[in-house]
């Protein structure tokens, strides 16, 4: 197998590459950047072509599926392999997703079986993501390090304050009320999908007011087809609620815990004031994350709304790192971890509140938990067996 | 043997509770009330405590027994030192007042066990059970059928059960628009979601209150209150907006489902009142619970339950009517009803409206399979819901000697 391995800005590309180099696989990389944002990129196109022809690769492997690799696969009848860490995917021409040559892994599971419903035929697999352990255990903090990054509880992510949902106000009052009762009732739920069931094709006719698809289209928020369709797609529209109960529960979660206990947020999303939380700013993902995640008693994972069952990175870098994991429930995460065993798990604002409260106290015990989680991440969460498994499932001999 | 003093309000299952009663040779004493409001509020009128009182008086009793739960007969009970059982058959039980049920003399039986759950963790010492109901497949063995119960029954897709006329989704128009698309979502989301409620943690707080002004509230209390009583501003309970989204999406899906099974099959609709929206259908009324709708049953080829909304987990009781008359069930997803039986063996169980449709021509097209699940559905409520067995539970938790 001779393999062309789409290296992309993607966080996880040391990781993917230490793996391919374990398993012995040769690979050439490709580096051009595209843009989602780009339907076409002839160029782009042009270029991956050649280096396929030339270096006579014959699979091509990429973190998230990029439609233009996989048009570019199909005509020159390779195959493409990707494993997908965002969740919903931008598909752009999804044509491309029913083709021989396309394999895409998701890791969210009902990402997957809805895919496949748009999509019957597809090459398209449910697969969890992976955390390199021996990675994260090669990073030490110095004292200096240590105080840096001390706190009781922190938290690495978005607060979307952009592309957040603001543009709901721009609708009549009934639709406007309409799409705050969906929000409102998905933000107390975890574990099932409320909004997108109600989003009708007479309600997106509705909500597709001239003033909120502008709104919409200003945010880039369809940028995919905008301009191109007389009516919002309810994806898009999901998209942006979604993100916009992530926000209040990031918002609101993170300013209740700082008043009980230090709190530190690290985000480029870092101009508002959310109680007493501590704002940090970015953090270096590879370098400089997993010495917080070693030094932070506590650490959330608030996963973005719109992954609906999968367990997002995020929780498996906790993990991995030897820290211990306060998410919100997910599906998956629940199938795999167990609540007070290996990680803890809330359902609710309060029962956030009440375990951050409870393991606070119990050092022990949090310290246990946090072990048995990166054992568990350690043996059954591993690139290798993930890469053996893409290669296993579309019939490449390794 | 124990003397039961059984209120009754003709709930559907009082004849078998008390013929179960009796049969393990308890003696039972039965008082009738009319005057006692189902579902909302619930309302004893003063002679009827009267009377409870004078019988509690004059003839000595080991238990007061009711279907459903209510406050009165619980205090007398209290004050009277005697037990008080209460078995609900429709869920919720009631709204406001849930002091009884801490009295050391109150023993309450709830078939719903979210419904248990969320109240035992509201109301700290109070005596809760979860109880799902029963069937006398006993008394059902002893129906005659005749050819002519036959003809006269026999239907591709029998329904019973009401469609609720007077609903939310007309008094929308009383509303703000803002409101309206607020509660619109609600029910249009629900309708589509089995096996979780998602209603209740959804609306804010005080949103009963807010919409209660002008004419929605009329309409508020119309619902919650017997005819002609006198508002003076109460607080409605934010539970009666719950439940009229319920019974809105219950509504619904009864229309959909209906509507698109009576286009295609031989469907029949036994119901209070008729529906002109259901034109396609066969509606001869209502269908009498003790002799008639065993037939029904029987000679129906699917029999449809669709949950009332406002039963969140539990079995409702037509499931086991169905199924305890020898009649092939097909029913919306209950998660209690998943965990007793299994879909393609003892019933068969939809989680969408197409699923409903599409379950229906597949069963209407394999006649041996569905007879089949119907032989296994009898089978498993024969054995596993008994009406003796549930009331020796009641007895054995209440204290008193069920033989």
């Amino acid at each position: 197998m001779r393999l062309l391995y789409y290296r992309w800005e993607a966080f996880t590309k040391t990781d993917i590459e230490a793996a391919l180099n374990r398993l012995r696989i040769p690979y050439g990389t490709f580096d051009r950047a595209t843009s989602d944002y780009d339907l076409e990129d002839p160029v782009f196109c042009e270029q991956l072509e050649k280096a396929i022809k030339k270096g006579g690769y014959d699979v091509v492997f990429g973190v998230n599926y990029t439609h233009k690799i996989a048009e570019v696969c199909w005509r020159t009848g390779v195959p493409y392999l990707s494993w997908s860490y965002d969740s919903p995917m931008s598909y752009g021409k999804m044509a491309y997703l029913s083709v021989d040559t396309s394999h895409l892994f998701m890791f969210d599971r009902a990402e997957v079986l809805s895919t496949l419903q748009s999509c019957p035929g597809a090459h398209i697999y449910h697969l969890p993501l992976a955390v390199d352990t021996s990675r994260m255990d090669r990073y030490y903090c110095s004292a200096g390090e240590r105080k840096k990054y001390k706190s009781d509880i922190s938290f690495v992510g978005q607060l979307y304050s952009r592309n957040s949902d603001q543009a709901i106000n721009f609708l009549p009052d009934y639709e406007k009320g309409f799409l705050n009762a969906l929000k409102d009732a998905q933000f107390r739920i975890y574990g099932e999908e409320v909004i997108s069931k109600a989003l009708s094709d007479d309600v997106m006719k509705a909500v597709s007011t001239p003033e909120f698809m502008k709104e919409m289209g200003e945010k880039a928020i369809y940028n995919e087809l905008a301009d191109k369709l007389p009516f919002i797609p309810a994806r898009a529209l999901w998209v942006m609620m979604t993100r916009g109960i992530t926000r209040k529960e990031r918002i609101l979660l993170l300013s209740l815990l700082s008043n009980h206990f230090d709190t530190a947020l690290y985000s480029y999303d870092d101009h508002e004031v959310l109680g007493k939380v501590r704002m940090c700013g970015e953090i270096n993902y590879t370098h400089e994350m997993p010495k917080l995640f070693k030094t932070s008693l506590i650490n959330l994972n608030i996963t973005l709304r719109s992954i609906l069952t999968g367990i997002p990175q995020r929780c498996l870098d906790i993990m991995a790192c030897q820290g211990f994991l306060l998410s919100n429930y997910q599906t998956e995460l629940a199938e795999h971890f167990t609540d007070g065993e290996d990680c803890a798990i809330y359902t609710s604002i309060e029962e956030a509140l009440e375990k951050c409260s409870y393991y606070m106290k119990h050092d022990i015990e949090r310290k246990r938990i946090a072990q048995n989680g990166y054992l568990k991440v350690k043996n059954e969460f591993t690139y290798d067996e993930r890469l053996r498994t893409i290669f296993e499932t579309v019939g490449i001999p390794l | 043997m124990s003397r039961i003093l059984f209120l009754r309000w003709t709930a559907a299952n009082e004849t078998d509770l008390e013929e179960t009663l009796k049969s393990a040779g308890h003696s039972v004493n039965s008082l009738y009330f009319s005057s006692v409001k189902r579902g909302e509020k619930p309302e004893w009128s003063a002679e009827d405590a009267e009377r409870t009182k004078k019988e509690l008086r004059q003839h000595s009793c080991d238990a007061v027994f009711s279907v459903n739960c209510y406050p009165v007969p619980a205090r007398l009970c209290r004050d009277f030192g005697i037990p008080y059982i209460g078995w609900s058959y429709d869920s919720p039980i009631g709204y406001s007042d849930t002091e009884y049920f801490t009295y050391d003399t109150t023993r309450l039986f709830l078939f719903d066990r979210r419904e248990c759950e969320l109240l035992k963790a509201q109301i700290p010492g109070a005596h809760l059970t979860h109880l799902p109901l029963a069937v006398n497949t006993e008394r059902l063995s002893r129906i005659r059928y005749t050819d002519q119960d036959r003809e006269r029954y026999h239907a591709s897709v029998s329904f019973l059960g009401q469609l609720y006329e007077n609903t939310l989704e007309d008094a929308l128009k009383l509303l703000p628009p803002y409101d309206a698309g607020y509660i619109r979502a609600l029910i249009d989301s629900q309708l589509k979601i089995y096996g979780s409620e998602i209603i209740y943690n959804a609306l804010p707080a005080g949103f009963i209150q807010e919409l209660s002004q002008g004419e929605f509230r009329k309409y508020l209390f119309s619902l919650y209150h017997a005819k002609g009583a006198k508002d003076v501003g109460e607080e409605l309970p934010p539970a009666l907006l719950w439940k009229m989204i319920m019974e809105a999406v219950t509504r619904r899906e009864r229309l959909l489902v209906l509507s698109l099974l009576g286009r295609r099959y031989d469907t029949v609709l036994y119901s209070g009142q008729e529906h002109p929206a259901l034109h396609m259908l066969r509606q001869p009324g209502r269908a009498e619970y003790l002799n008639e709708m065993p037939k029904v049953f029987r000679f129906s080829e699917i029999n449809l339950n669709i949950t009332f909304r406002s039963i969140v987990s539990g079995i409702p009781l037509r499931c086991l009517d169905i199924m305890g008359s020898g009649g092939f069930l097909l029913s919306n997803y209950q998660p209690e009803l998943a965990e007793y039986f299994q879909d393609g063996v003892d019933c068969a169980i939809y989680t969408g409206i197409d699923e409903a449709v599409e379950k229906c021509n597949y069963y209407l097209k394999h006649e041996s399979e569905r007879k089949r699940i119907a032989e296994e559905g009898y089978r498993k409520v024969q054995q596993e819901f008994r009406y003796e067995d549930r009331l020796r539970k009641i007895f054995e938790i209440t204290g008193l000697r069920w033989k």
